[in-house]
């Protein structure tokens, strides 16, 4: 039996190592990829352009708009006219468009001073972070205000008020390149899984080579195995660079965690998910199908995984889909384990995941495959 | 001659020349087809047939030399020949929409080819009868057979009337039956509408069909003419000659300086050479071998293949020498025999295999023919063990095929029609991979590395990434493949479809002598009858049933006793001759420039027709000839009389 596997996977190995569009495709995934991954993708609103429109031309309105500054915002100018206002904000030469009424400034000393801001919704994300910048930027001015009026006499410690010190732990200086790249890297690690063994099946059925096989001693069970050996041991050989060199290297994402129970599970998801690729082969006729079908199973499970939104904070029905997808247990894993420096006590429930989903993806692309050849 | 007489042909070639990159796939070609022709090119994958018909379609650019359709220049003005020609591009039914019915199909073409109401609606049901389509109407396109789809094609390609039509290779994958169908309709097509046809196809027994010929090899028009002009023109005379051990006689053979070329052929061997009947008597006397016979033959298109390779390389091929087959020793521990009774296979209420019986002996060459879906894929698959059967036994090299599958497959080696390795390993890479899953030993894989590397011509390409070999090294590669762990049965589907005489005939020698030499059997499972003509036995199936199986020889004489002979008639008015003949003989049929039909009283029929045509003012020769195994075939396929007489 293991002569017949070692057979298979070698011829695998040479398969691969004649490829080279593939080798290339590679090698970028888990550097290029991993790069732009951690440097491109920036939750944070920086230079977001704005507008004034300033009705009131008064010392307060003067004194409020230069609170409003770099590096969140960037001035583009101001606009004269309500039509002016819709322009800039519809031909998008402005995120966000200040309005000071006329009569701020009398107003504001009779506490009743208004100001309104609109923010292009179109972007929900970044116009979410700009009003609640706008919220903090104007809370600040408001003290100002206070302790000015109040002149000497009032000192500012006498206002009651609480002050927030936020520690960022983990990742002190909110660094998004840690996160954004190792999520890049597990998310290659699962795209590339699954389209290699994928590959590698659905090449042998459309070239006609898969018959061959089958008429030889190699039974299913070892052709099923023979086919998940590479890809494991390419995507955790790959993986080593991505963590290392990219991760470790480029961005000085520290790894905290140990390195042996990453791997361990590591092997896991991916036998899991080549299980995955195995399930797509069966199903497709050809590479351009199985790639599609890949996709629309990737997406989602990215989607449901929690990388971009907490599974806390998804509806009841996705909170639950979410769960199926064995990216969520794999991303919070490795996050739990690389960055926090976390052992088994605190990701068991990651690890059971991964192994239940596991186990069903094993089981269900061993029953279609045999379905299949029979 | 007034210039006025002077007819542009329908298709005119002139220097055509097409290159792909480094590749020379078109080399010079020149020809015409006139009005009412079928012209046929015939060459292996790969001779360039496809590049001409594509740039005669308007669909490919040349490098040099023109096309034209009606005298228009197809290269510069793609889009005038549109409506004179109906073009049907390789592969079955390329050009139909699977989840389309044939209905469907058949209404988008028309939308397409905008095609006025009243010429489509008698255009289409005339179409549909003819091909016997008109029940099928809501199946949709991916549930038709192959020759099925074949014909819904060439529906669509007729659609709108075309009076030249380019077919390419129309008939390759269609089973003997269809096939005969759709050249009746293209022969009807052509004497009741004269239209012209320029066809390619890979099969040389196709050629007589044709009007006009050209040989193709790797770009090359290599000859010009019809296809009886071209073979009388051979020079040298062929003779079929058998002896109990053929593989002896054929190293003697091989060995007399006379000798031009020898091949297998079954149990016969082929001898081209320029000596007389009488000196070749003298020759094989001085051999001094008992029981040796020996006949004169008319040469054939493969012989004629084979003199214009010849001429070309200037020496004598490799494969006229058999030395090196001597290495080729198989030591199988097993006798290849396949013992089968009442084997069936059903699928739901499917019946696919039906009871089917047959033996096959150690040493023997058994081919399956049937039409698409008969069931000879999967009472293979059975065989070898890849499908669980329904009813009945199987005993194959002496181990039940229910419960010993695992061990049979030790035993037997398979070889599909399409080359099933893998191109990007090397030639040794392949065989490494084989050795492994056959669990090779390292002592016996270097011995059979060494054997088969030399039985097989294979040696030199051994470090050779496999897409970049020739097609017949390719060829013995997978025959390497196959017999690597040394079987004792030897499974072949379709193993030549598609490529040159020169790789066939060498194929075959490997076969002929690993079965002669070695007592391995070997089950070919074709519908191609250039293969059925070196199998032992044949068997033909149909409907999932084994009708017969018995040697080629046996066969058609029981349909020539129930369906009679062939009847021939040659004249220059052959559309005449053959709607006059019709009106005594409802089943005969144009063939090329000759009418067919078989009778079971040939003097009086012969004398019938004579007399029926001369009253007509017609001129022509009526001879009587056996029948080909495709006719045995078709006999046994239409004929009830000839089922029940088994």
């Amino acid at each position: 039996m293991w002569v017949r596997i070692y057979s298979m996977v070698r011829k695998e190995f040479q398969q691969l190592s004649r490829d080279i569009p593939i080798i290339m495709i590679l090698v970028w995934a888990f550097s290029g990829a991993i790069y732009v991954a951690g440097h491109a993708v920036n939750i944070s609103v920086k230079d977001l352009p704005i507008a004034f429109y300033d009705l009131d031309r008064s010392a307060a309105s003067r004194d409020l708009l230069t609170k409003i500054q770099s590096p969140y915002f960037k001035w583009i100018g101001a606009v004269h006219s309500d039509a002016e206002l819709d322009q800039v904000l519809t031909s998008g030469r402005a995120s966000a468009v200040i309005v000071i009424p006329g009569g701020f400034e009398t107003n504001t000393q009779s506490r009743q001073g208004q100001v309104q801001v609109i923010i292009d919704g179109g972007q929900s994300r970044s116009a979410l972070l700009a009003v609640s910048y706008f919220a903090s930027i104007l809370q600040k001015h408001n003290i100002e205000m206070l302790t000015n009026q109040a002149g000497g006499g009032l000192s500012l410690l006498k206002i009651p008020q609480i002050d927030p010190r936020v520690r960022v732990a983990y990742n002190q200086s909110l660094n998004h390149a840690w996160f954004g790249g190792l999520l890049e890297l597990f998310n290659v690690m699962t795209m590339v899984a699954m389209l290699l063994t994928a590959a590698a099946l659905v090449r042998e059925k459309s070239q006609g080579t898969l018959d061959q096989l089958l008429v030889s001693p190699l039974t299913a069970r070892e052709l099923f195995i023979a086919k998940i050996i590479p890809t494991v041991l390419t995507v955790l050989a790959l993986s080593l660079v991505g963590l290392f060199v990219m991760v470790q290297g480029v961005f000085n994402t520290p790894i905290r965690g140990s390195l042996i129970l990453f791997y361990s599970v590591a092997t896991l998801y991916v036998f899991s998910i080549s299980s995955l690729g195995i399930l797509v082969a069966v199903v497709t006729r050809n590479i351009a199908q199985a790639t599609l079908l890949i996709f629309m199973i990737l997406m989602p499970m990215l989607f449901l995984s929690g990388a971009m939104t907490p599974p806390e904070s998804m509806s009841t029905w996705m909170k639950i889909l979410s769960l199926i997808s064995p990216m969520r247990y794999f991303i919070d894993f490795g996050y739990e384990v690389l960055l926090k420096g976390n052992g088994i006590a605190e990701v068991w429930h990651d690890i059971l995941g991964i192994l239940i989903l596991g186990s069903i993806l094993f089981a269900a692309a061993v029953r279609r495959f045999n379905q299949y050849l029979n | 001659m007034p210039l006025s007489e002077v007819t542009t042909p329908p298709i005119l070639v002139d220097g055509l020349s097409k290159s792909y990159k480094k590749i020379e796939a078109v080399k010079r070609v020149s020809f015409s087809v006139s009005k009412g022709q079928v012209f046929g090119l015939i060459g292996a994958d790969g001779a360039g047939k496809t590049s001409v018909i594509q740039c005669l379609a308007g669909v490919l650019s040349a490098n040099s030399g023109s096309a034209f359709i009606d005298g228009i220049d197809t290269l510069k003005h793609p889009e005038l020949i549109k409506d004179k020609i109906g073009y049907m591009p390789q592969g079955l039914g390329l050009n139909l929409y699977d989840s389309l019915s044939v209905d469907e199909n058949i209404s988008f073409f028309r939308d397409l080819r905008q095609v006025p109401e009243s010429t489509f609606r008698s255009n289409k049901e005339r179409l549909l009868k003819m091909t016997h389509l008109d029940k099928f109407l809501n199946r949709p396109a991916a549930k038709l057979s192959g020759g099925m789809r074949q014909k819904l094609a060439l529906i669509c390609t007729l659609l709108h009337l075309p009076d030249i039509l380019l077919l390419d290779e129309p008939t390759t994958g269609v089973d003997p039956i269809s096939r005969r169908e759709f050249w009746a309709i293209i022969h009807d097509l052509v004497a009741t509408r004269e239209v012209t046809v320029l066809l390619s196809t890979s099969y040389m027994d196709e050629a007589e069909r044709c009007h006009q010929i050209g040989l193709m090899h790797q770009g090359d028009l290599l000859d010009l003419g019809t296809p009886e002009t071209l073979t009388k023109n051979l020079k040298g005379q062929y003779y079929q000659i058998s002896y109990h051990d053929p593989n002896q006689l054929m190293s003697h053979l091989q060995q007399w300086p006379e000798a031009e070329s020898t091949a297998l052929f079954g149990r016969q061997i082929h001898l081209h050479t320029a000596v007389d009947s009488q000196q070749l008597k003298t020759k094989l006397a001085q051999l001094e071998l008992t029981d040796v016979a020996f006949e004169q033959i008319a040469p054939n298109l493969e012989d004629l293949f084979m003199h214009h390779l010849r001429d070309k390389s200037h020496a004598k091929a490799p494969q006229d020498s058999n030395h090196h087959l001597q290495h080729l020793v198989i030591e199988q521990s097993k006798s290849g025999t396949i013992e089968c009774q009442q084997l069936s296979r059903y699928f739901g209420d499917f019946v696919a295999v039906d009871k089917v019986s047959f033996d096959l002996k150690a040493g023997e060459i058994l081919g399956l023919l049937g039409p698409n879906g008969a069931g000879k894929t999967t009472l293979i698959k059975m065989l070898c063990g890849l499908l669980p059967i329904s009813e009945g036994s199987a005993r194959v090299v002496g181990f039940d095929v229910a419960s010993e599958h695992l061990i049979i497959k030790r035993h037997i080696g398979y070889m599909s029609q399409q080359f099933s390795l893998y191109p990007d390993l090397t030639v040794l890479n392949n065989i490494k991979l084989y050795a492994g899953l056959y669990g090779l030993s390292a002592k016996r894989l270097k011995k059979q590395i060494d054997s088969l590397g030399e039985g097989l011509s294979l040696t030199p390409y051994f470090g050779r990434v496999t897409s970049s070999l020739p097609r017949g090294v390719r060829q013995r590669l997978s025959l390497a493949c196959a017999l690597l762990h040394n079987p004792a049965l030897l499974i072949l589907d379709e193993p030549t479809s598609g490529v040159d005489p020169n790789v066939r005939r060498q194929f075959w020698d490997h076969v002929h002598y690993l079965t002669q030499q070695n007592q391995i059997s070997a089950l070919v499972s074709t519908h191609y009858m250039d293969e059925a003509e070196h199998c032992d036995r044949l068997g033909f199936m149909q409907n999932g049933k084994m009708i017969i199986v018995d040697t080629p020889a046996r066969l058609k004489a029981q349909a020539e006793t129930i369906c009679g002979q062939l009847l021939v008639a040659e004249g220059v008015e052959y559309a005449n001759i053959l709607s006059t003949l019709r009106t005594q003989f409802p089943d005969a049929f144009l063939y090329g420039r000759y009418v067919h039909w078989q009778s079971l009283n040939i003097e009086e029929d012969k004398r019938q027709a004579q007399k029926l045509l001369h009253e007509n003012q017609l001129e022509a020769v009526i001879e009587s000839r056996s029948l080909s195994i495709e006719e045995t075939f078709a006999n046994y396929m239409t004929s009830e009389a000839l089922k029940h007489a088994i």
